[in-house]
């Protein structure tokens, strides 16, 4: 099972990958376009917008997975070793819950809006929205059968009351 | 209700799960008890609203820059110029890691990506010439803490997207400030340099530096090209990220250290960090909403506005706090937190909302180097194989610290040095 939820996660990631390599080449086109050949792409803003909210919420998943995501405490080592076995259930299912609750009402948003137009490629709005859901449902999936969600791949922050997660600022 | 917004996060960050998600508990938690009159759509909405904004498509465009230029070989260039012009002084290597470091910081906008560069390269060095581990590591964690200061700075975009002020101005205002921190670094590099004798490189000759200077001309120039463009109008702050993305990637491979497969794995890594920081930012956009409902904001405005008349004070109250929560939180947790608390407090108290931008990143930022949090030291030990607790048992980072906090009072009380440079090429 784990090998299935590693390769899921692994195509997740190559997808959101392809999509930043996306925006740099678009935004780029446009730069070149508007300023050497007086020929602006119009709809950029609005397809940088819609590659960056995919990888955000789908990087967000992935992220959960790889228990990257920011966290203020590292429990492990902190409490006595009863309550400290259960600590990995109990954020589990916070992760999950908060997941699904969110995809539930993403979904319901992104149906609402599916009438509504994008001003200049007309796409529904409500395909944007769908990166919501999407990537809450991929949180709750990865929470349930994903990594160990206390313990972080990179080795800086392992350890007792370290913090987790926060490796860009 | 902001009292069980706050008891459910806390509890939840206690036992470990990632902030994002406490606050997200939290604020579904709070909108069901108290705003029942309200659809929960709305949560979804303002969580989809945040991340939804052009100007984060920075974001992940300056996160691969930094990857990039990781990548691509121009961190070697850069440390060997810098190697060139200041090794020959005493403690020459020390003065290396802040030149390196003011110019790697224009072209990367994260310091932890400039910690693992400079770390690998520059830790071992001075291991080598015999200046003492806690020194050689709390030196790099420190500079690279001018990553998320001088421009591009991710800290910045996230910052302008939270407060919807100009990340083009918010970029510019980081110059100065992050000069004046990398001089007192320098100061602090020579008093150690002559108590403990450190050594220094022989100069190499003008031909050996011009070599060096043309051999690391391409990244030298990258923050001129940033400043130059965003100043005359060629492309935005967000754009800028591509356009370095696009630099450091063509750079890379005509040092013919760039493959493909590298940058797919720059690509990879940027979506991660992309995914944390935006989420969390999102989700940290409902319990603005929610403490704005509740009116917090304007309450701790009436509270630090009665507790002094005078606007220094309560500057200096918010600087504490900062400061002092810094040693607990890393600084996107700690700008999602507080960011929203904050700035209506400074536009009740009639500050300029550049200068209080700045004060609040400085703060965040000396966060980031000093323990037990320091994620800068964490990273720069990492990748050196220095072991954490030398640099947190020895009193060494702590003048670097204390440097810092220096700084960050002169840019507090002398705010020209923050708002002069972007008022001057942009307008108010």
């Amino acid at each position: 099972m784990a090998r299935v939820v590693d390769r899921i996660a692994n195509w997740v990631l190559t997808f959101c990958a392809l999509l930043v390599a996306a925006m740099v080449v678009l935004i780029m086109a446009d730069i070149v376009g508007r300023n050497l050949l007086q020929m602006s792409i119009t709809s950029t803003g609005e397809v940088t917008q819609l590659l960056q909210v995919y990888t955000a919420f789908l990087g967000a998943s992935v992220a959960v997975h790889r228990a990257m995501h920011f966290r203020i405490f590292n429990p492990e080592g902190l409490y006595p070793i009863r309550i400290r076995a259960s600590l990995p259930v109990a954020v589990r299912v916070v992760i999950t819950v908060v997941s699904l609750v969110f995809a539930y009402y993403g979904i319901k948003l992104a149906i609402a809006q599916m009438s509504q137009l994008s001003p200049t490629l007309q796409l529904p709005y409500g395909l944007f929205y769908v990166s919501l859901p999407l990537g809450c449902l991929l949180s709750a999936f990865f929470a349930l059968f994903g990594g160990h969600v206390l313990r972080p791949d990179h080795p800086a922050q392992h350890g007792a009351g370290k913090p987790a997660g926060g490796t860009v600022v | 209700m902001i009292a069980t917004l706050t008891l459910i996060s806390v509890a939840l960050v206690f036992i470990g799960v990632p902030l994002a998600f406490a606050m997200g508990a939290a604020s579904l938690t709070v909108f069901t008890i108290f705003l029942p009159h309200l659809p929960m759509e709305v949560v979804a909405q303002r969580i989809f609203a945040a991340a939804d904004k052009y100007s984060l498509a920075a974001v992940p465009l300056f996160i691969l820059a930094g990857e990039l230029m990781n990548w691509g070989g121009l961190t070697t260039r850069l440390v060997d110029f810098s190697r060139a012009i200041v090794g020959w002084i005493r403690g020459g290597l020390g003065y290396v890691t802040v030149v390196t470091a003011v110019l790697l910081s224009g072209i990367s906008g994260s310091g932890t990506a400039d910690a693992a560069a400079l770390g690998k390269i520059l830790i071992p060095a001075m291991r080598k010439q015999g200046y003492d581990d806690a020194f050689a590591a709390s030196l790099v964690a420190s500079s690279v803490a001018l990553g998320p200061i001088i421009p591009p700075s991710i800290v910045m975009v996230v910052y302008a997207a939270m407060t919807n002020i100009s990340t083009g101005k918010l970029f510019l205002a980081g110059i100065i400030p992050g000069l004046v921190i990398a001089a007192f670094f320098m100061v602090l590099v020579m008093i150690f340099s002559i108590i403990r004798r450190y050594p220094r490189d022989r100069w190499g000759g003008f031909r050996f530096a011009t070599k060096a200077f043309f051999d690391a001309i391409g990244a030298i120039v990258a923050p001129l090209i940033i400043i130059v463009g965003m100043v005359g109008g060629y492309f935005g702050a967000t754009e800028a990220g591509a356009v370095i993305c696009t630099y450091a990637a063509v750079l890379g491979f005509l040092y013919r250290e760039m493959t493909w497969q590298k940058m797919f794995d720059a690509c990879k890594d940027t979506v991660l960090s992309t995914g944390v920081i935006l989420f969390a930012i999102a989700v940290a956009a409902s319990i603005s909403w929610i403490m704005a409902v509740g009116g917090l904001p304007q309450t701790i405005a009436q509270f630090l506005i009665s507790m002094s008349d005078y606007r220094d004070s309560i500057l200096l109250l918010v600087i504490g706090i900062l400061l002092f929560l810094g040693l607990f939180l890393d600084g996107i947790s700690l700008m999602v937190i507080l960011v929203p608390v904050f700035v209506p407090v400074a536009t009740a108290l009639g500050l300029d909302q550049l200068h209080f931008a700045m004060v609040i990143i400085l703060c965040i930022t000396v966060g980031a180097i000093h323990p037990p949090v320091g994620m800068f030291v964490y990273v720069a030990c990492q990748v050196s194989g220095v072991p954490v607790s030398t640099v947190t048992k020895s009193i060494t980072i702590w003048w670097f610290v204390l440097a810092m906090i220096l700084a960050v009072l002169v840019c507090t009380f002398v705010p020209e040095l923050v708002v002069w440079l972007p008022y001057a090429l942009l307008g108010k």
